[in-house]
């Protein structure tokens, strides 16, 4: 069926409300099917139905339980993890540097009762009597049998 | 008219379930097509809306009716788009966002585009984010400059500029390929 024309004084003919319709389909050539892209079938019904059926209320008060929970169980952690730090305040430097030491001392230990041994002679130990039995004195440790010694 | 009337019913207690729904059926479509735009697949498109009407609910109070709620809804998901992109790029060793968008399309079994549609897309997400942004609210959503200055930030003049460039550069990469679009 041919449409109506409305005529113009040049000669032109365009079909009746040509130019409403031309907007329409200008505007249904930017529409998402022009873009190339699709939905699912009866997307928007699921998605309405989907955000309709979430009860936010009740889930934003579980989040604040949540986060709250997360927050006493994050601090607890956080004064472990501190108290552990300040308790044992070593690193694996410290660690290593301190086992370093500790095997330097021993050997050097032994070092200077090896060379005590080696220069042990009478002269070394013939220590006066009474330097010694002051020095004893003072430090409170004469033995009962000190004088027998003597 | 009705975007008050939602307004009214999201901040009362009683009655925010009922201003949810009707907020959802006013704006899901509208905020669906400018989401996709940007994040290319349905599946994402998915998962983004659903956070930007969750957002929208939460954040209610603290819409103080500056602006309209139809251009603060699409401020929330212009951002939560956005978002969504760059963590996608840092997941995807920093890809390009062009890149980013070439492999969605290809990937996306809710895109049936032919090879002119695909490089259109391909074409804009080339553009720099701004001009992206302006020339997808202003050619597909056909929405009014003063609305995506309020959107997007900037003024009506660079918007305006920007949409120009957009559009120019659309064009001739359009005309550069010899593709036949009629448009």
């Amino acid at each position: 069926m041919k449409d109506r024309m409305k005529d113009y004084e040049d000669g032109f003919s365009i079909p009746e409300n040509y130019f409403k319709d031309l907007e329409i389909r200008l505007k249904s050539t930017k529409s998402f099917h022009f873009e190339g892209f699709e939905t699912p079938d009866q997307y928007f019904d699921k998605l309405q139905n989907k955000l309709s059926n979430k009860n936010l209320s009740s889930q934003s008060i579980r989040f604040k339980f949540s986060s709250k929970i997360m927050g006493i169980a994050a601090s607890l952690l956080f004064l472990v993890a501190v108290s552990l730090q300040f308790f044992s305040n070593k690193n694996g430097v410290e660690e290593d540097l301190e086992v370093v030491y500790i095997d330097y001392f021993i050997e050097n230990i032994d070092l200077i009762t090896e060379e005590d041994i080696i220069n042990i002679t009478e002269e070394t130990i013939d220590i006066d009597d009474n330097i010694l039995y002051h020095y004893l004195e003072s430090e409170s440790v004469i033995a009962d049998d000190f004088y027998d010694l003597i | 008219m009705i975007d008050s009337t939602i307004i009214s019913l999201l901040k009362d207690s009683t009655t925010q379930n009922e201003g949810f729904v009707l907020l959802i059926n006013q704006y899901k479509e509208k905020l669906y097509w400018h989401i996709r735009r940007i994040v290319i697949s349905h599946n994402d498109a998915d998962d983004v809306i659903q956070n930007v009407f969750i957002k929208v609910f939460k954040n209610i109070h603290s819409f103080k009716g500056q602006s309209s709620l139809y251009t603060w809804i699409f401020r929330i998901a212009t951002n939560e788009s956005l978002s969504f992109i760059r963590k996608k790029q840092r997941q995807s060793m920093f890809i390009e966002y062009a890149e980013l968008v070439e492999s969605t399309l290809s990937s996306d079994p809710y895109f049936n585009g032919d090879d002119v549609q695909k490089m259109i897309k391909k074409v804009i997400a080339r553009l720099p984010e701004k001009q992206m942004l302006v020339f997808n609210l202003r050619y597909y959503e056909e929405m009014k400059y003063e609305d995506i200055s309020t959107v997007l930030g900037g003024s009506v003049g660079g918007l305006k500029a920007s949409y120009h460039h957009a559009l120019k550069k659309v064009k001739k990469y359009i005309k550069s390929q010899n593709i036949q679009y009629e448009g």
